[in-house]
């Protein structure tokens, strides 16, 4: 379902690591952009971004760890891996609590910070998978009626036409009509295959 | 005895019985008459109470009774022979001699003899004087003035050995008297201090001072002072002193001398002086420690080339394993890498620097050769800018000595800085202009480094040489601060004045004295 291909945002306020990662992710055709800034990533920043971020902890004006907690402030969910030159424990427990994927030394092995990345944006996959299923099923419960999102319930919760019907006080036939209503409005086939895509669409990372 | 007195009358008293009877009884002194044989005659109240005899015990017993040894064995003979040759040892003649007193004890008197004779037969006269008292008084007078003696002594032993050094001045500035420890003190003998004039002992700069104080003994102001002063030891060394003064008056009410006391503090001093060098050296650790912090700094710093050349080899690992590497772009690549390569040597040659910088010494260099390597790290440094640096020589012999290394710090230091308030230039690269002259009329150098940018801006104006000022976002401010310190151990002067555009910063060194020829 990934239609978007997703990109690296490198935030570092050093040239020369900035277009090196870019260069290293580049060779290996991973679409990737780079900030050199914090506040330049903000500026930019926009809630449909699918990818993940490179963050180098020490920068002059908004260090790595504040655009964390700004983007965590926003709900953004883009996975981020933290570089550093020092290895700065007490930091990396931080990043690593906000929810980091990765925190790396400098200078690091290209190939770590390859998995890494290679992580974050199947992570990010996920994710955007999960949010587009989110955003379908959601559009699929508007259409339902007040009746039937009533139905839906039950079944997810695993009752029979019979349970249903006598729940609710109607004819296992009307249970049935609805139930038909219902998958054909969610575009599924089956009952198991319906409450699937109702689970998975509610579940959290 | 020739009856020579007269009565008021002018007539000759004769002297009877009764009046010679009186005489004797009213006389003060002992008085007594013998004969030629040395019997004893008459014996009066006085002799009677000196002796501790009464008149009819004595007469005629020998008078030898009332001597002692050897005079009371040789009377007799004393008589005979002056009888028959005339010769006496003590007649007419006042003399002392040792009596003996009834209950056997000795006692002075001092006795006076006389004769004369009556009738044809010679008597001898003699009048003695008690002079246990007088010898007494002597004694004791003898005594307090052993014992007054003995206390000068002390109190002269006291001056001379007190641990403290005292002087005696005098208000024409001889040295009237000086005890050992101020002749310590100073390293002079005694008797040397004695002709050297006062104020030839002290340090140069307290004369001023001592003469102010002395003004004002003078005046009768006060009667003492206390004071921290110096003096200059024979060695030439200084003597650090606490000199408690006082102004001595003589019975004329004129100013006599001064008593200076000189508690010596030079290890005092010293210890101070010590103390304040430790600090000075805690301060060094603590530049040490800000040293070491740059360090890590720097190796902070020297791990983003490394890591841009690890990413850029590897980019062009994973290139050169694609089916088709694209070879200008492989070479782009490894240039990128050579780039940071360079960049990571300057940093590691930047702590070199500084720590060579921690230890060097001075030596004499030219200025010429100090600001032309200067330059050439400058253009190094900023090899990839659009910079216009331009050098203005002065005379090429000027010679400074300095830690060159520290003094290129500086200069370089200055330009960086020249060239980070040019960088917001519109239009064209910074133009930065270093120079170098001698100081009109003085021994000593200033070199400037000039830009074309916005000035310094008002509001860090005062503040500009502190630490930890900056206006650049990843400045450290030490900069201009340490700039100043290296200027300042080299005995100059770092300063800016606003030129027209831009900003001259300057600083002045001191020119190492012409060295004649050889070098």
């Amino acid at each position: 379902m990934t239609e978007f291909t997703p990109t690296v945002h490198i935030v570092d306020d050093d040239d020369a690591v900035r277009d090196s990662l870019l260069e290293l992710l580049e060779s290996i055709g991973t679409t990737a952009v780079g900030h050199d800034s914090a506040e330049a990533f903000l500026a930019m920043y926009d809630a449909d971004m699918y990818g993940c971020l490179v963050l180098d902890v020490r920068m002059p004006g908004m260090s790595g760890l504040e655009l964390q907690q700004r983007l965590l402030q926003m709900d953004a969910r883009l996975p981020v891996i933290f570089i550093t030159g020092h290895g700065d424990i007490p930091m990396a427990v931080e990043a690593m609590k906000h929810g980091a994927v990765e925190f790396i030394q400098k200078p690091f092995r290209d190939q770590d910070l390859l998995d890494c990345v290679q992580g974050a944006l199947k992570k990010a996959a996920r994710e955007q998978q999960r949010r587009t299923l989110r955003e379908k099923v959601d559009r699929a419960m508007e259409s339902l009626t007040a009746r039937e999102r009533e139905i839906l319930g039950h079944i997810a919760d695993g009752q029979t036409n019979k349970r249903v019907a006598l729940e609710l006080g109607i004819s296992q036939r009307t249970v049935e009509k609805h139930r038909a209503s219902i998958l054909r409005k969610m575009s599924v086939r089956s009952t198991p295959e319906l409450i699937r895509l109702v689970v998975s669409a509610s579940e959290e990372d | 005895m020739q009856p020579d007195a007269t009565s008021e009358s002018g007539a000759h008293l004769e002297l009877t019985p009764s009046g010679f009877a009186a005489l004797m009884g009213a006389a003060a002194d002992a008085v007594v008459i013998i004969d030629r044989h040395g019997s004893i005659l008459n014996f009066n109240h006085a002799a009677e109470r000196l002796f501790g005899y009464r008149t009819q015990d004595v007469v005629g017993r020998n008078v030898s009774l009332l001597m002692t040894e050897p005079d009371r064995n040789s009377h007799d003979g004393y008589l005979r022979q002056y009888l028959k040759t005339g010769r006496a040892n003590i007649i007419g003649i006042g003399r002392r001699v040792t009596a003996r007193h009834a209950d056997g004890r000795c006692m002075p008197v001092e006795i006076s003899v006389g004769e004369y004779s009556d009738a044809g037969r010679l008597y001898f006269v003699g009048i003695l004087r008690d002079l246990s008292e007088r010898e007494r008084y002597e004694r004791a007078l003898k005594e307090s003035e052993e014992r007054l003696r003995g206390r000068e002594e002390e109190l002269q032993v006291t001056l001379r050995r007190a641990p403290i050094g005292i002087l005696s001045i005098d208000p024409d500035d001889r040295i009237l008297d000086a005890n050992q420890a101020a002749c310590e003190l100073v390293g002079y003998e005694e008797a040397e201090l004695l002709r050297i004039p006062y104020t030839a002992l002290l340090h140069p700069d307290e004369v001023e001072n001592t003469k102010l104080h002395r003004i004002r003994l003078l005046g009768g102001d006060r009667k003492t002072f206390v004071v921290n002063s110096r003096y200059l030891h024979r060695d030439g060394s200084v003597v650090h002193v606490v000199l408690h003064c006082a102004i001595i008056y003589g019975a004329d009410g004129e100013p006599e001398r001064f008593i200076a006391q000189l508690v010596d503090r030079t290890d005092q001093v010293r210890a101070e002086q010590e103390a304040s060098e430790a600090r000075e050296r805690l301060a060094q650790v603590d530049r040490v420690s800000t040293m070491g912090e740059m360090a890590s700094g720097i190796a902070h710093e020297i791990n983003q080339p490394l890591s841009a050349i690890s990413s850029y080899v590897q980019a062009c690992r994973r290139r050169l394993d694609s089916d088709h590497p694209d070879i200008p772009r492989l070479r782009e690549l490894l240039a990128k890498a050579d780039e940071q390569s360079l960049r990571a040597g300057k940093i590691v040659e930047r702590i070199r620097a500084l720590i060579r910088s921690q230890d060097r010494l001075r030596d004499r260099a030219r200025l010429d050769d100090i600001v032309s390597d200067s330059l050439r790290l400058a253009r190094t440094d900023a090899n990839s800018r659009d910079l216009d640096l331009s050098i203005s020589r002065g005379d090429p012999g000027l010679e400074v000595i300095v830690d060159s290394i520290q003094v290129q710090q500086v200069i370089l230091n200055l330009i960086r800085n020249a060239i980070e308030a040019t960088e917001a230039n519109p239009g064209h690269g910074p133009t930065i202009g270093v120079g170098y002259a001698a100081e009109p009329g003085r021994d000593a150098a200033r070199v400037w480094v000039r830009d074309d940018g916005p000035g310094v801006p008002p509001d860090i104006r005062e503040t500009l040489f502190d630490p930890f000022v900056t206006t650049k976002s990843a400045g450290t401010g030490m900069g201009l601060s340490i700039s100043r310190s290296i200027v300042i151990a080299h005995g100059g002067k770092l300063w800016y004045e606003p030129a027209e555009p831009g900003t001259r910063f300057l600083f002045t060194i001191p020119l190492a004295v012409s060295s004649n020829g050889d070098d």
